[in-house]
């Protein structure tokens, strides 16, 4: 069963969105695509430090990867917008994830600014998709804007906390008709399959893969969860029922 | 040069100046006053007093 998410133009067949920080080293992470067949990657822009000679991580990223740079640094929406035109010109291609966070404690995302950028941004004909805090009307306005899918936080970036935000991120799916990526917080892959359950598009993890005692074991293990939660949201799943109701015939007996 | 004064002991390229560090230019931005800067420009455009210089390049990263 062919059953593919287009976001942007781009079909994708592989509904795991991989982060490429915190791997012990840059081979781990190229492994872990290769396994997995993760095909959107996000990565980082910095500053070179010219006293650590460090490895490129460009140089680990499979070609066929499709990248997905973030804005992390980005305080406001002017900062957002200058990576993502410096991202643009380095060769990423032409999708940015915006994420505008000036709160250091929760890394919580300014849903506000985000709008601003993804306006600015989307005019100037990049792949909009914006970490945001599951509001409605926030995530109206970022569709208006032009987003091309909207990514909400299951719970503070790096916690692997889960679904914290789950009845706001179900409403997300229910009303807004933009691909729902649950982005950040995703802990286990339990968590993975009950976003996808929901409906959510995709999902992006980063730390609970990269962070695991095996980062290869739990990658392959995510692939799974975000499979059979995508499975099972389009297989429609049976009603909840406070009582039991057997499952065998309940005529012809044995007594 | 990325939020740090440096001096020049001779007058450089943006080319010559990311060379004579022994970096690898391939996946290098760079960013002259505010402004992007193609590779295909850097050989020309020579450094001033002053300026504000940012070279920069993708590292591994998700969120934040």
């Amino acid at each position: 069963m062919k059953d593919s998410l287009i976001i942007g133009g781009t079909t994708l067949e592989n509904r795991l969105f991989l982060g490429t920080g915190k791997f012990s080293h840059h081979a781990l992470m190229a492994e872990v695509i290769r396994h997995t067949g993760v095909q959107v990657v996000t990565v980082a822009l910095r500053r070179i430090d010219f006293t650590a000679q460090e490895e490129n991580v460009m140089q680990h990223v499979p070609r066929e990867c499709l990248l997905m740079p973030n804005t992390s640094g980005a305080r406001n929406a002017e900062e957002a917008v200058r990576i993502a035109r410096i991202a643009r010109a380095a060769g990423a291609g032409n999708w940015i994830k915006i994420e505008v966070i000036s709160d250091q404690h929760y890394l919580l995302p300014d849903n506000f600014e985000t709008i601003k950028a993804t306006e600015i941004l989307a005019q100037e004909g990049f792949v909009v998709l914006p970490y945001m805090n599951p509001d409605l009307m926030a995530a109206k306005r970022l569709k208006e804007a032009g987003a091309a899918a909207v990514m909400p936080l299951g719970a503070p970036i790096g916690s692997n906390r889960g679904l914290q935000t789950k009845e706001m991120i179900r409403i997300l799916i229910d009303t807004i008709d933009l691909p729902i990526i649950v982005d950040a917080g995703l802990g286990r892959p339990s968590q993975a399959a009950e976003a996808m359950e929901m409906g959510a598009a995709a999902v992006l993890v980063n730390t609970a893969v990269a962070t695991a005692n095996d980062p290869l074991l739990m990658a392959v293990a995510f692939n799974h969860a975000v499979k059979a939660g995508r499975l099972a949201y389009l297989a429609g799943p049976a009603a909840a029922k406070q009582t039991a109701e057997a499952s065998s015939p309940l005529t012809g007996f044995l007594r | 040069m990325n939020g740090k004064e440096k001096f020049l002991e001779a007058s450089r390229t943006i080319k010559e100046y990311i060379a004579l560090r022994n970096w690898d230019s391939a996946s290098v931005v760079v960013e002259l006053n505010s402004e992007i800067i193609g590779q295909e420009h850097w050989t020309n455009i020579v450094l001033r007093d002053n300026d504000q210089l940012e070279i920069l390049r993708f590292v591994g990263g998700g969120s934040a």
